[in-house]
């Protein structure tokens, strides 16, 4: 597609929509400086175009072994203080032992 | 404006979560499966979560071996290519019950690919039909959320508990089709041992994606997910539910929405989910912490050598063994669990009361199990009480209604495991009534008091002979054997 | 100020013990105006001293079992990326100003169980991103000995707190250069193994394929030692290789070592001090036999790019995790938001500016449209960058190079360019993008008293020729060049 080899736009729209899959909220100000020095970086990531890659295969792992399998043994995690599920010691807001947030259905 | 002459055909695709049945998560050592004897319910909130299952910072997932064997299994008994190398992605979206803020499952190499199911469809199931399978592969179930008044909450010890997910081709065309689709994978599946086949506990889950075209048609219409239908006749219900809503919105010149829809058992409808935000972009990418998954040829041949007998196979040879009808036999093998019940049944009693067994099985008991919804393991149901049936049926001490009657009170009984059908077929004064010189004086009796029905019946109306059946049966209370009192009815009216 | 080795034959000669050294750090902690710890773990420290103490007399006769324990009584102090079961472990950031872990990282545990003592969380560039700790949310991390520069990052309390003997040695993570960059500047060694060699198990993840744990020492001869108790597959990560783990040794070598010197590394840019250093120590290898031999790495050039592609992208999936719900900070703006999107906003706020920009730029170059222009474009140069490396080690046993173009610059001055500071690791990068074991080693300081450090890249697996060749230059460095 020869569409993507081209310098891409960085506008602030393309900030927004990433930082909307990201969850992340920005102010107005924020979004012009990430827009900025986003759309810098990307000038220099598009050197990357000028490499040829064909038949090259990507590298995605730092070691060049297949993966280990795992025996099916039960471990489980011990419990904490005071017999309750040690996993909820870090956690914020706890009802009924489970994690609490916003409603999900109307969101 | 479509022409309202115009015959639609519905495409059904359907693609099921399969829960495998490993001691262990597929990516921790927490227990993945239910203690024997215990229920979701019984756990308590949180307690068999490890940090890697809750995503805390600086876990990483270590992939279950088991968990992998039983995958290719699952390919293997679908006919499908199991490929040498696959490697798991990250599914990136944002939602409570999913820790990591990513689902690590399979994208464009997943472990099989290429196979099928051949379903039997019709009364008789002498209509044959293949159902492509695009691909099975391998990822971790998210966690559980339960909804208050005005907040959620999130139970994280389903999160990690390994799955395959079955993804069908667009192939079935009809709510039977998906039905027999759904009950065959169901029934390898718990046959092969990889899955438990708790409906009730999710263990099997199916979610139907439906579109409609006009017949000869190529293109795909706007396709609508039906997600979490959690039995097999409810899916074939919002199937035909969702074909026909289509349909009307089509016919009524308005367009269709590509979304995902619930079922509602008790309205047999379909329901648009409350507009979830815009579908996510997923990012999928390989996950950097889990290396390819390599699977040597020759370990899959030998898993292959090792699968058990499938549920096709002892089809066939029950109907050899024991000459049972081809329907009879293929509903006991529908799942692991009735085909052992049914052995079990058949070592008790012998093998002479084989067929029919497997006529109590198949028929009422399995009426039963559907309606309510549950497997026969759910049940008070011991194989011992069927074994008892067949021989009384055999003495002929009981009539086959009896037995369906009797079923029906094990049943009903609830906990009824340490009942008896003796004592139930004493309890309800069940006994048949064989003897000739008992029936006989009735049957005259009633010959006697009908002299006009006798005279058609011998002028030709043949079909009288019921009408004579039933008063004896009534005046027997319905315990008349009722052969023995359709020979003699018949015997008498014409005369012999 | 001592090594272990130094310290062990102290306690056997008993002129000091694990209590009285772990005090004197405590002392010494208190004291310091650099910031560079964020926890300080007294009454479990203390607790480790005391029974230690104990034992050195009671079980073991008054002498440090040292093949056993071969970290007997040592105060470490760990970057505080890495997770203690019950110690705050913040990464730096707001979001996890409150966290206390559930587990301990691996490779702290196979320290503790070699007899170290912990004395605290250390100060880091928030999530590891960052090259000068002046990203954190706890204020920057001020130079050991010029309190008006930076230490570098993102292991900047690291590399300060051995270089101000705040503690023995310390345990910082690298994933383009955060271990040898704060230890080029600060004046210490500071060793990245071959990815694979050490547990990411409880390093909370910023590259998944690049993240590895490494120690920060007075001396190459510490830093082999804490490489080997920590080094080893660990069943809870998958990404350890199977690979022995050979005693570490650091006899010197010299002589017929095959040093390779990237012509792509002295380039324009390099302050005059600097390339002066590294040439002069080269000159000096060459004086004891070594046989120096120029190569080419040529697509070193793009190394800043391929790393800020594909670290972010792995970054931008690792941190999705932090949304408030199971751990980490909960604002009140977020438990009382009405809609599940506005919870994670309001979460997720509390990530600093680097950390969200590097968030947007990795979900960026993930997304559908992009990946394949993005992501996979870096990957494949990756690979190319490594495979520049296989070929230049067919000819040389090591490659040296300066570890960055400059010394400890001010606080400040390249914080407001972003792109400006990702270029200072324009020669540690390439060597994590390959998953080479690399290491820095101080050589010089330049006019000002400002530490310069050596970079030296042995091939996959081989760690042993990476200490050789790096104790040889610690040697000659020591020679002339007040320590």
């Amino acid at each position: 597609m020869a569409i993507l080899k081209c310098m891409t736009e960085v506008d602030e729209t393309l900030i927004k929509k990433a930082a909307e899959l990201a969850r992340l909220e920005l102010s107005a100000d924020e979004t012009a400086e990430y827009a900025k020095s986003i759309g810098e970086i990307l000038k220099h990531v598009d050197q990357l175009n000028q490499v040829s890659v064909d038949g090259v295969e990507p590298m995605i792992y730092g070691i060049d072994e297949p993966l280990r399998l795992r025996p099916d043994e039960v471990i489980p995690f011990p419990p904490g203080r005071d017999g309750e599920p040690k996993i909820l010691e870090s956690a914020p807001e706890v009802v009924h032992g489970g994690f609490k947030v916003p409603q999900i259905l109307g969101s | 404006m479509i022409d309202p002459s115009t015959e639609f055909e519905t495409v059904i695709g359907l693609e099921v979560h399969v829960q495998l049945a490993t001691e262990s998560k597929i990516f921790s050592t927490a227990r993945a499966r239910l203690e024997p004897g215990k229920s979701v319910a019984d756990e308590v909130v949180n307690a068999n979560t490890t940090p890697v299952d809750a995503g805390h910072p600086g876990t990483l997932p270590a992939l279950n071996r088991k968990a992998v064997e039983y995958a290719i299994k699952t390919g293997l008994a679908t006919s499908c290519r199991i490929n040498e190398k696959s490697v798991f992605s990250r599914k990136q979206y944002f939602y409570p019950d999913l820790p990591k803020g990513y689902q690590i499952s399979q994208y464009d190499q997943p472990l099989c690919e290429h196979g099928f199911l051949d379903l039997e469809l019709g009364e008789n199931g002498d209509r044959t039909k293949r159902v492509g399978i695009t691909r099975i592969h391998m990822e971790e179930d998210a966690g559980k959320n339960v909804h208050l008044a005005g907040f959620s909450l999130v139970n994280l010890n389903r999160a990690g508990t390994p799955l395959v997910e079955v993804v069908s081709e667009p192939d079935m065309r009809t709510s039977e089709e998906a039905g027999a689709y759904l009950r065959k994978l169901y029934s390898i599946v718990t046959y092969l041992g990889v899955c438990d086949g708790n409906l009730q506990e999710g263990n099997f889950r199916c979610d139907a994606n439906v579109s409609i075209r006009p017949k000869g048609a190529t293109q795909f219409g706007t396709r609508v997910e039906i997600k979490n239908v959690n039995s097999f006749r409810f899916v074939e219900k919002a199937i035909e539910y969702e074909a026909e809503r289509q349909r009307q919105v089509l016919l009524s010149g308005d367009r269709l929405v590509q979304e995902t829809r619930l079922y509602d058992s008790q309205k047999n409808q379909t329901f648009s989910m409350r507009t979830k935000e815009e579908a996510d972009d997923y990012r999928y990418f390989p996950d950097p912490d889990l290396p390819p998954l390599m699977i040597a040829s020759d370990t899959i041949e030998k898993m292959r050598a090792e699968l058990p007998e499938l549920p096709d196979q002892k089809r066939d040879r029950f109907m050899n063994e024991f000459g049972l009808n081809r329907y009879d036999a293929g509903q006991i093998t529908s799942s692991k669990a009735m085909a052992v019940f049914f052995e079990s049944s058949v070592t008790a009693a012998g093998a002479s009361h084989g067929k029919v067994i497997a006529n109590l099985l198949a028929g009422e008991t399995t009426r039963l199990l559907n309606e309510a919804g549950v497997e026969i393991a759910a049940t008070a149901f011991q194989p011992r009480h069927f074994a008892d049936l067949a021989k009384l049926i055999s003495e002929k001490t009981i009539s086959a209604t009896a037995a369906k009657q009797i079923i029906g009170i094990l049943h009903s009984a609830g906990s009824a495991v340490a009942a008896d059908v003796n004592e139930i077929v004493e309890r309800e004064g069940m006994k048949q009534v064989n003897d000739l010189s008992a029936l006989e004086p009735i049957i005259d009796g009633i010959i006697a008091a009908n002299p006009k029905q006798v005279e058609e019946f011998r002028a030709g109306k043949e079909k009288l002979l019921g009408f004579f059946v039933g008063q004896a049966m009534k005046a027997t209370q319905g315990k008349a054997n009722p052969a023995m009192l359709q020979e003699l009815v018949s015997k008498k009216l014409k005369g012999e | 100020m001592k090594t272990i080795r130094e310290i062990h034959d102290a306690f056997d000669a008993g002129t000091t013990s694990p209590l009285v050294l772990t005090k004197k750090y405590f002392d010494a902690i208190a004291q310091s105006r650099h910031n560079a710890f964020i926890t300080v773990c007294e009454s479990r420290a203390l607790e480790q001293a005391n029974r230690l103490t104990d034992e050195l007399k009671s079980k073991h006769g008054g002498k440090v079992p040292r093949k056993a324990q071969p970290l007997f009584g040592i105060p470490l102090a760990i970057k505080d990326v890495l997770t203690i079961d019950g110690v705050r472990t913040t990464c730096a950031s707001k979001m996890l100003e409150n966290y206390v872990p559930p587990y301990t990282a691996t490779a702290v545990k196979k320290l503790e169980d070699a007899g170290a003592i912990t004395l605290g969380k250390l100060n880091m560039d928030e999530f590891a991103m960052g090259s000068s700790n002046e990203n954190s949310a706890f204020g920057p991390v001020l130079h050991p000995t010029h309190l008006d520069r930076v230490p570098g990052g993102s292991s900047g309390g690291s590399g300060t707190a051995v270089a101000a003997d705040l503690c023995v040695a310390a345990l910082g993570t690298d994933t383009g250069g955060s271990i040898r960059l704060p230890a080029s500047f600060c004046g210490v060694v500071g060793m990245k193994p071959t990815y694979g060699r050490i547990s990411r198990y409880g390093q909370i993840a910023f590259a998944s394929s690049l993240d590895q744990i490494g120690p920060m020492c007075r001396s190459v001869e510490d830093a082999a030692l804490l490489y080997e108790v920590m080094a080893g597959v660990d069943p809870f990560d998958s990404t350890t290789a199977n690979v022995p783990v050979n005693g570490a040794v650091t006899a010197p070598i010299t002589k017929g070592l095959r040093v390779g010197v990237p012509r792509e590394y002295f380039i324009d840019g390099i302050e005059p001090e600097v390339k002066a250093a590294i040439e002069g120590m080269i000159e000096k290898l060459k004086a004891e036999g070594a046989q120096i031999v120029p190569v080419s790495l040529p697509h070193t050039p793009y190394a800043v790019a391929t790393y800020y592609i594909v670290a972010v992208s792995e970054a931008s999936s690792n941190l999705s995790r932090f949304d408030g719900v199971r751990f980490g900070v909960r604002p009140k703006e977020a438990i009382e938001a009405r809609s599940l999107s506005e919870f994670y906003k309001k979460v997720r706020a509390n990530f600093g500016t680097e950390v969200k920009r590097r968030i947007i730029l990795g979900t960026f170059a993930l997304s559908s449209g992009y990946y394949d222009a993005y992501y996979r474009r870096a990957a494949q140069v990756r690979r190319l960058m490594r495979q520049d490396f296989e070929k230049a080690f067919e000819q040389v046993d090591v490659i040296v190079s300066a570890v960055s173009p400059s010394t400890a610059f001010k606080l400040g001055e390249k914080s407001k360019d972003p792109l400006r500071m990702y270029l200072t690791d324009i020669f540690t990068i390439p060597a994590s993008l390959a998953g080479l074991p690399a290491m820095s080693v101080p050589v010089a300081e330049d006019a000002q008293g400002l530490s310069i450090g050596m970079q030296v890249i042995a091939p996959r697996f081989q760690e042993n020729v990476l200490f050789r060749a790096g104790a040889a230059i610690e040697r000659l460095a020591q020679v002339g060049v007040a320590s």
